[in-house]
């Protein structure tokens, strides 16, 4: 494939001290284009994945306002290069894993250098409704992505299926409530974790059939950094020992769509991978969707 | 060999109920300054019923789609909702998870699909089509959905209630209407045929001229402000240059076997365009001949407009087989793209499929 993770940056927010998706979405980017060796007029791609963003945006897409905050050939006066589109994805927390592989095919393709992936899903606790909190930790995470170096690292494969029959087991919606206005209410069945184990174990197998692969052929495995607990069921799920599992879990709250980018800095900050070892990247959303994918460092 | 992406197969659908822009603004509490029908030239726009969502338009919009289509949902690849609006049940019920996409899993066998939403404002769909297109040049999928459900008007119907002066920022809701739309794109080795160009970016210094979020008013939904004036002045004189430079000295300037379909925001919109195209061309490259008006009916259909006019254009030949398109896109973020088509006989099987349609209805009432 030939696509590999540039540079990454983050913006932990560890006092809550930054109140809006915007500003985590400057705090990752910008420490994430500053370590790449891409300049920004080589970003030709800026897609966001917050699904909770400020005033809850539904136009234009979040990322047009990441694109301006950062400045990246925001300020065209023609069409002509270097130029940059931006847009938004929005999945669940899998919109980063879809990002990646979307920014893959718009480099392959020729379309774009490099594609910056960013998110910073945020809930304004002030809209949403009281007694079932999301949990999200309100992080900023940016990737840059672009052509794999002599070498190097690199995305191998990608696979998603979706499990619509236990979609009831998770939804978020707003609506009118008489008495608060527009509510964003967030509802999950007891089960919820049960489901998501039962698709990701599903969802894991059918990829390795795909791949005529076994989970020993990987070195470590990327979950979803829901929590601790969910983790530990995961690698039982799966079969697999517990040190196998990526855990960079904050007992603060569900890292969410930047779940993907803090297990990757986490990897490469402390030189976890050698050359050659692979991870299996297993992530589960609402839908209920699997996205599964192979980094091969 | 290089192979240029078709759209395989297009279904939309509008709803029955129309709301007539005279209905529209006799309902606001103020009224606005300026004659909308004739600025725009929107006289009526389809209109959801009581009980009929985004959902309901995108889902009617893939049946249609898959109906004209020789794949089954298993054979799609890759689907990408890009609607804007996500109105998918009483109360103002706006879904943010499950995606637009994966909701669609449930009606539709997409279960071994790559499922997300891309909303992109008005450029939703021409932003799917340029994705779907890098994702099949790449080789990832063989075939991609795209699909928007725009239940639009009750931005319309806010802004009765909430514009408060005669040039109030919500006045442009009061344009908008109601279309569900579906394609699916492939690879063809026809020569000549499919997007021989498209190109698309995004001028984010001017994001914040037409922002869409939640209403803050007890009666809840949604609203959408725009600094019209300046944002249709910023879009159209970068349209101008983009569309200009990319037909200027190719055979897109002296061809005769084309039309333009152009984001359908009002009829005078589209008029300054063309002017504006062809100043910069240096000669009449876009002719009110060749250039696709369905906002009158239609009335600005956000994400969807550029599909819908087609699809009607087909219907009423318009359009036909084999001819060349030009689609010019605007958007808020600022979005601006062109796409240059050729068609293969698309028109042709959408024609049978709207016999057939008609056939049937007529058994129905016999």
């Amino acid at each position: 494939m030939g696509i590999a993770i540039e540079s990454i940056g983050l913006f932990a927010n560890s006092d809550n001290s930054v109140k809006t998706s915007l500003e985590l979405c400057k705090r990752a980017g910008e420490p994430c284009i500053a370590q790449s060796g891409y300049k920004k007029e080589d970003i030709g791609l800026v897609v966001a994945v917050s699904v909770y963003r400020d005033s809850y945006f539904c136009e234009p897409a979040f990322s047009s306002f990441v694109q301006n905050e950062l400045k990246i050939n925001h300020d065209k006066k023609d069409s002509s290069d270097p130029k940059t589109l931006s847009f938004d994805v929005l999945n669940g927390s899998m919109g980063f894993l879809n990002a990646c592989q979307l920014s893959a095919a718009m480099i392959i393709a020729g379309k774009t250098k490099a594609s910056l992936v960013i998110s910073s899903d945020l809930v304004d606790d002030n809209v949403s409704e009281k007694g079932d909190p999301p949990g999200f930790l309100h992080t900023g995470a940016a990737m840059l992505l672009a052509d794999r170096k002599n070498g190097g690292c690199e995305f191998t494969s990608f696979s998603f299926r979706t499990f619509a029959e236990l979609q009831d087991a998770c939804e978020a919606y707003m609506y009118n409530d008489e008495d608060r206005g527009m509510t964003l209410r967030f509802r999950r069945d007891p089960g919820l974790m049960e489901v998501y184990l039962k698709a990701l174990s599903q969802g894991v197998c059918g990829f390795l059939e795909k791949e005529k692969a076994g989970l020993d052929d990987f070195d470590m495995i990327i979950p979803s950094q829901i929590s601790s607990e969910f983790i530990t069921k995961a690698a039982d799920a799966l079969g697999v020992k517990r040190e196998k599992m990526i855990d960079v879990t904050r007992k603060e709250g569900d890292l969410f769509n930047a779940s993907l980018p803090v297990a990757m800095d986490h990897i490469l900050k402390h030189n976890l991978a050698r050359s050659g070892q692979r991870a299996l990247i297993a992530q589960v959303t609402s839908g209920i969707q699997v996205g599964c994918a192979v980094y091969q460092f | 060999m290089r192979l240029n992406t078709v759209i395989e197969s297009l279904g939309v659908y509008t709803p029955e109920g129309r709301l007539t822009t005279k209905e529209l603004i006799d309902g606001c509490c103020v009224k606005p300054a300026i004659d909308l029908e004739d600025l725009t030239g929107i006289t009526t726009r389809p209109e959801v019923g009581e009980n009929e969502y985004a959902i309901d338009l995108a889902r009617e919009a893939v049946s249609r789609c898959l109906a004209i289509s020789r794949h089954n949902p298993e054979d799609i690849d890759l689907v990408i909702c890009t609607n804007i609006s996500r109105y998918n049940g009483p109360k103002f019920k706006a879904s943010f998870e499950p995606s637009t996409a994966a909701l669609l899993a449930r009606d539709f066998d997409f279960s071994n699909a790559i499922l997300f939403d891309e909303p992109n404002a008005c450029a939703g769909m021409f932003t799917a089509l340029h994705v779907v297109d890098a994702y099949l040049k790449a080789g990832f999928i063989k075939r991609g959905m795209v699909v928007s459900g725009e239940a639009l008007t009750c931005l319309a119907r806010n802004a009765q209630k909430e514009m408060k002066a005669p040039f109030d920022p919500q006045l442009a809701c009061l344009t908008v209407g109601d279309a569900g739309v579906a394609f699916i794109l492939e690879q063809t080795d026809q020569p000549g045929v499919g997007f021989h160009e498209m190109d698309l970016f995004t001028v984010a210094e001017h994001c914040d001229l037409c922002i869409g979020t939640y209403s803050r008013e007890k009666h809840g939904g949604f609203v959408m402000y725009t600094d019209s004036i300046k944002i249709h002045s910023i879009a159209i004189g970068l349209t101008a240059e983009h569309v200009g430079k990319t037909v200027k000295g190719t055979p897109w300037e002296n061809s005769t076997n084309h039309h333009y379909i152009m984001h359908q925001t009002g009829t005078r919109a589209i008029k300054t365009t063309r002017k504006m195209i062809n100043d910069w061309v240096g000669k009449e490259v876009c002719s009110k001949e060749n250039s696709i008006v369905n906002v009158v009916e239609r009335g600005n259909g956000a994400s969807t407009a550029h599909f819908v006019a087609l699809w009607d254009k087909i219907r009423d030949r318009t359009i036909q087989s084999r001819q060349n398109i030009l689609f010019a896109v605007q958007s808020s973020g600022i979005n601006l793209g062109v796409a240059l088509y050729t068609l293969d006989d698309l028109p042709e099987r959408v024609m049978n499929w709207s016999r057939a349609q008609e056939h049937e209805e007529i058994k129905e009432a016999v």
